[in-house]
């Protein structure tokens, strides 16, 4: 056999031992918890990974425990569509965004409707909870165009920050309490500061070719993570505002992104029917599952140990890491 | 006794500056755009903001350009209530809560204002009604109240109150959920202090022409509920 043989042996060989490796440790079993009555438009775990909150078309909010699966509470009020929702830093309270136009805190012990925040001129689309433990601040994202903050204390609005030129798909704060990212259907993604005084955007982000669906920070503030209607997701450097890395993660829409706490694995979710979990420093496919259904909604628990999954049909899933594959879990 | 008062205060004052910043400069304003509700247009009006005695505090102009507004001095912790009054557009109040502070803040307030004319359609985007059902649903006082006020506020104004169906079905089906539909919207009105003669409930057999059922991608995501609508009959 000559040397160049050999080495192509060796090559597949290896290729071949990697490839059962990854597929040993990342693998995940997909169990159907329970139903809202219409399609499932949002997921959130909490920061403790005990729990988790899904919304929905049926105008409802489901919190969940983790790891169990178990259904713990309905909440009802919206007149609407409950199009997003988010836990507080301290996992006391939930937020959520409806097509009623409104922005509503819960309090999640108890399931109790505590504020109904009005102001926003159309549906609200994304919502989130600044991550500090004071519960202090939502920001929020509409129809409108516009994203709101709002003092949760006292309810009041107290900025508006204009700029996206067509509606404002949705928010997330920055864990340093920093910055907040607002993605729109203008396709640009934009970076404002927290501080009150400042009315412009730090950065406009640009690099969608399609409206921006989600925008979402890592844990270490570093990394912006966004993905579109074409199914492209993009990695930003929250800092300079420079791509890291883009590429074409499902072939359809992806609503919904989120970040494991070693900031670099991320999961996404399709209307194309599927589940993916991506190494953002790859990009590196570590995993995938279709779910035979369109999924509006992913969050994952920190070490991404369980996915969430909200789907088109309303089913929420859960998707565990196997006992086998955890053996191998590099902790 | 008046001297040593002087002297306790520049004492304060002296040795916690931040008390003095927080005392003398602590200011909040109010801002936001002024929009046509129907048309989605910026506007220029007067706006007149009082507190929470009825007292007038200010009262400047929206731009023509954006709709912007911007009044300052209100104070931390206290309620407003911003009012609009122009001839050609319906009387309107909005509350202003002013959370405490003791730095610089904007409270944000952005107003839709609906134009007084004789055909005017006014939109209740909000979903009042299950899918196929006539009675209003749990909730839905919060936003009918709005129209409470509005109605309040114009006394002269009388309106039809127009629901169209969720599904091109039936049309006798159609006809009686649409009437029962703005009939329980009307009752809520009435029980709420607004003459009936003010108020005519009418159904309608065919979907709203101005929000047509989503078909294909852009049903993804949505459940359709026909709209309600107040149209101004006289003012």
């Amino acid at each position: 056999m000559s040397k160049t043989k050999q080495l192509l042996l060796f090559s597949l060989l290896f290729m071949f031992c990697w490839m059962n490796a990854v597929s040993q440790q990342l693998n995940y079993t997909v169990t159907t918890i329970g139903k809202h009555t219409d399609e499932v438009l949002g997921v959130f775990v909490n920061e403790a990974n005990t729990k988790f909150a899904s919304c929905s078309l049926d105008e409802t909010i489901k919190i969940w425990s983790l790891p169990e699966g178990k259904e713990l509470m309905t909440l009802k009020g919206h007149l609407g569509a409950v199009y997003n929702i988010s836990f507080s830093g301290s996992d006391q309270l939930l937020v959520s965004g409806s097509e009623d136009e409104t922005v509503r805190i819960w309090d999640v012990q108890t399931g109790k409707e505590l504020k109904v925040l009005r102001g926003h001129t159309g549906p609200v689309i994304g919502v989130y909870f600044s991550q500090d433990d004071e519960n202090s601040m939502i920001a929020s994202t509409s129809f409108d165009k516009t994203v709101k903050l709002w003092d949760v204390a006292s309810g009041s609005e107290i900025k508006t920050l204009r700029g996206h030129t067509e509606a404002t798909n949705n928010v997330a704060y920055s864990y340093d309490g920093k910055t907040i990212a607002s993605c729109s259907d203008d396709s640009t993604i934009r970076v404002w500061s927290t501080e009150l005084k400042a009315t412009e955007p730090i950065m406009v982000l640009r690099g969608h070719n399609a409206p921006v669906l989600t925008v979402l920070y890592s844990f270490d503030s570093k990394k912006i993570a966004s993905s579109d209607a074409n199914g492209e997701v993009i990695i930003w450097d929250a800092k300079t505002g420079q791509i890291i890395r883009k590429f074409k993660a499902h072939n359809d829409l992806v609503q919904d992104v989120s970040f494991a706490e070693d900031n670099k694995t991320l999961v996404t979710g399709s209307l194309d029917k599927k589940i993916r979990l991506w190494d953002t420093e790859g990009p590196f496919l570590l995993f995938e599952a279709d779910l035979g259904v369109g999924v509006w909604s992913v969050d994952l628990v920190s070490d991404a140990s369980i996915l969430v999954a909200g789907c088109e049909d309303g089913t929420v899933k859960l998707l565990k890491k196997s006992i086998a594959s955890q053996k191998g879990k590099k902790k | 006794m008046k001297k040593m008062s002087i002297l306790i205060f520049a004492l304060i004052f002296t040795i916690s500056p931040k008390s003095y910043s927080q005392f003398f400069n602590t200011v909040v304003s109010v801002t936001g755009n002024i929009y046509n509700a129907i048309t989605k247009a910026p506007i220029s009006v007067n706006i007149e903001l009082f507190d929470a005695n009825n007292t007038r505090i200010q009262k400047v102009k929206s731009n023509s350009k954006d709709g912007y507004y911007f009044i300052t001095s209100l104070k931390p912790g206290n309620t407003y209530e911003l009012r609009v009054s122009e001839f050609d557009y319906m009387k309107q109040a909005f509350p202003v809560v002013v959370p405490n502070t003791d730095k610089y803040l904007e409270v944000s307030k952005d107003m839709l204002l609906i134009p007084k004319k004789i055909g005017t359609e006014i939109p209740i985007k909000i979903k009042l009604f299950e899918f196929n059902k006539p009675n209003l649903k749990n909730g839905a006082e919060v936003f009918l109240n709005d129209y409470v006020s509005l109605l309040k506020l114009n006394p002269t104004v009388k309106v039809r109150i127009v629901c169209y169906p969720d599904s091109p079905a039936d049309a006798a089906k159609n006809g009686q959920l649409t009437q029962e539909r703005s009939d329980n919207i009307r009752k809520f009105l009435i029980e709420k202090g607004i003459e009936q003669d003010r108020l005519i409930a009418q159904n309608s057999t065919i979907i709203d022409p101005n929000n047509p059922i989503p078909t294909g991608k852009a049903s993804k995501g949505k459940k359709y509920v026909g709209f309600c609508y107040l149209i101004i009959d006289a003012y």
